[in-house]
């Protein structure tokens, strides 16, 4: 009998089950805890509790995961995303003990994970990167990269993600403390401290590719997604495909994407980032995400497909790629998190839960269940579908209305105030959208 | 000759100080591997003598000792892992059941990934039950052994 180990929690954990049910693989999930009485802890075939509920204790303890992926017979590994998704040694420890992993080999992971390293390999490969510093150390040269790139400048982080290590910098003198702050976040987030410099957009969108190596060489590309609604860099709602671009434009950003991953014969899902300039119609490699990412959900309802059952069938080696895949209509995704009004974690239990009808919601939680404390705030996703972006604003909006949760304080009515506005439903939409735009305008704060 | 605490105490210190990157050493069935290549974090160690840097021999983290109704205190496994009774293979076990433990003494090993951690006696008393088989792969929170401390069996 086949076995999947499936080291995450939450609505990935409960999907990574379903699809393996689907594939008639059995699984066993490891949990923290402060998780074994969870909706996935009970829909897995077999729960080992890993550790104590602090994710350095558990989630993140890759030898806790990968005995108990080898002491209960399992042939592969699902990361799922965050965690240990895009850790390089926990692949080589699950690959060094005879288990598949599903997802990429280590040293494709470091290839791209680094993203100094991948702006290299794509200048290489022809992608267009637009402009960047080198890695600054000193802040003489900082301001001479900066000057050369034309304020305003945002720093990153070359390790990083999430956010962390990006500041936007509107004039030199504010960019030393600026870089030194980065620096400081950087090296505190990722144990690597460098930081370079782009061009800051203002008016951008975030567009990504989803791709899929088979790990010959061959990539598979389903798409794009438009990820412009974010707080603080997280992404909130997410669609496909990215219908503001013009066509060429997306067609261009799915070559660049192909030819990237399969330089390195990439192998499972992943994500190619691009930042869209409106104003000059340009696009710009971002970085690569070596993981199924939370989002996945709108290309699936696009290209009818599941990417999850994918990846579990590439690790079992049973993928067979499909003969024909046309994306249709138009799918939009939101994240709902245990959050207050003030964007605060509310964690607790759950004493009412009324997803709407006929919407595809994946979750971990339902009635009954606890949300603690000690783990990102997601607990839910909310995926409409229809033949157009209109049709898709309209189901959600419904869909949102109808969503009702009891016990905890969610997203929701945040979400309800992005799906009923003006600039959401016209589709003007842009990276700074919501925290230059609606929440100065619904809360009154900048 | 038994290898003593003190003995581990006095390899730690000398590694420490040492050009030496790993050790691993095995004597009279003890096992003892040092590193210090970071890699994954071990679980924090109560011994005080630990230098960051080093990956000791760990004992187990303070797990609260749950009393149950016959006032005997369950030993938990302080994470999943593979369950000994015995220090190596065909050695004689810790400990048994009926057996008295003192307080510090080893009375199982939990093995992830070969690094093995030692589960000590929170107080001394009389060992009423053991509840894996050597081999066990044990969850955390799973009780593993039950002592009945010494106070209570007197009483």
């Amino acid at each position: 009998m086949s076995r999947l180990f499936v080291a995450n929690r939450g609505e990935i954990a409960c999907r990574i089950i379903a699809a393996a049910k689907a594939l008639d693989i059995e699984t066993v999930a490891g949990v923290s805890a402060a998780d074994k009485d969870s909706l996935w802890a009970k829909a897995a075939d077999r729960t080992l509790v890993l550790g104590p509920a602090p994710a350095r204790q558990s989630y993140l303890d890759g030898n806790l995961l990968l005995h108990a992926a080898v002491a209960s017979g399992c042939k592969a590994v699902h990361p799922g995303y965050g965690f240990l998704s895009e850790n390089a040694a926990f692949a080589r420890a699950v690959a060094d003990a005879g288990l598949a992993f599903c997802g990429p080999t280590p040293e494709q992971m470091e290839a791209v994970g680094d993203k100094l390293a991948a702006r290299a390999l794509a200048c290489k490969l022809g992608v267009e990167t637009g402009q960047a510093s080198e890695a600054l150390d000193d802040p003489d040269a900082a301001a001479i990269a900066a000057r050369t790139l034309g304020y305003p400048v945002v720093t990153k982080a070359s390790a990083g993600g999430g956010g962390r290590g990006m500041r936007i910098v509107r004039q030199e003198a504010d960019l030393a403390a600026a870089i030194s702050e980065a620096q400081t976040e950087a090296e505190a987030a990722f144990g690597d401290g460098r930081i370079y410099l782009e061009p800051f957009v203002e008016a951008a969108r975030h567009v990504e590719v989803q791709a899929f190596g088979l790990g010959d060489g061959q990539v598979i590309t389903l798409g794009t997604r438009d990820c412009s609604i974010q707080r603080r860099y997280q992404k909130l709602v997410e669609e496909a495909p990215a219908i503001a671009l013009p066509e060429a434009a997306r067609a261009d950003m799915e070559a660049a994407a192909a030819k990237l991953l399969g330089a390195i014969s990439y192998r499972g899902a992943g994500t190619v980032e691009f930042l869209w300039d409106e104003a000059r119609e340009q696009s710009r490699f971002l970085e690569v995400n070596a993981r199924i990412q939370v989002e996945h959900p709108v290309t699936e309802m696009i290209c009818s497909i599941d990417l999850v059952q994918w990846q579990i069938a590439l690790a079992f080696d049973r993928f067979e790629p499909p003969a024909e895949l046309t994306p249709r209509g138009h799918a939009i995704e939101v994240r709902i998190l245990a959050e207050d009004a003030d964007f605060r974690p509310a964690p607790g239990r759950i004493t009412g839960w009324t997803p709407p009808s006929g919407a595809r919601v994946d979750s971990g939680f339902g009635t009954g269940c606890d949300v603690p404390p000690y783990y990102d705030s997601m607990v839910a996703k909310l995926i409409v579908a229809a033949p157009n972006r209109a049709a898709a604003v309209d189901q959600l909006q419904v869909g949102l209305s109808d969503f009702d949760v009891d016990g905890i304080a969610t997203s929701i009515p945040f979400l309800r105030d992005i799906a009923a506005h003006d600039d959401f439903v016209a589709n003007r939409l842009s990276t700074r959208w919501l925290e230059a735009e609606l929440i100065p305008a619904s809360t009154g704060k900048p | 000759m038994a290898i003593s605490r003190a003995d581990i105490d006095a390899i730690l210190a000398t590694f420490e100080t040492s050009d030496w990157r790993t050790i691993h050493l095995k004597a009279d069935g003890v096992e003892v591997m040092l590193s210090k290549d970071g890699g994954p974090v071990p679980a924090p160690s109560s011994r005080p003598v630990a230098a960051p840097a080093v990956e000791p021999v760990q004992t187990s983290p303070p797990e609260p000792p749950a009393e149950t109704d016959d006032g005997s205190i369950a030993i938990i496994a302080p994470s999943l892992g593979t369950f000994y009774r015995a220090p190596k293979p065909g050695a004689a076990p810790f400990t048994q059941s009926g057996a008295r433990v003192e307080a510090g003494d080893d009375l199982c090993l939990i093995e992830v990934m070969k690094l093995f951690t030692s589960v000590t006696a929170p107080c001394s008393g009389t060992v009423t039950a053991i509840l894996a088989s050597d081999g066990d792969l044990v969850e955390h929170g799973q009780t593993l052994l039950r002592i009945m401390p010494d106070d209570e069996a007197d009483s």
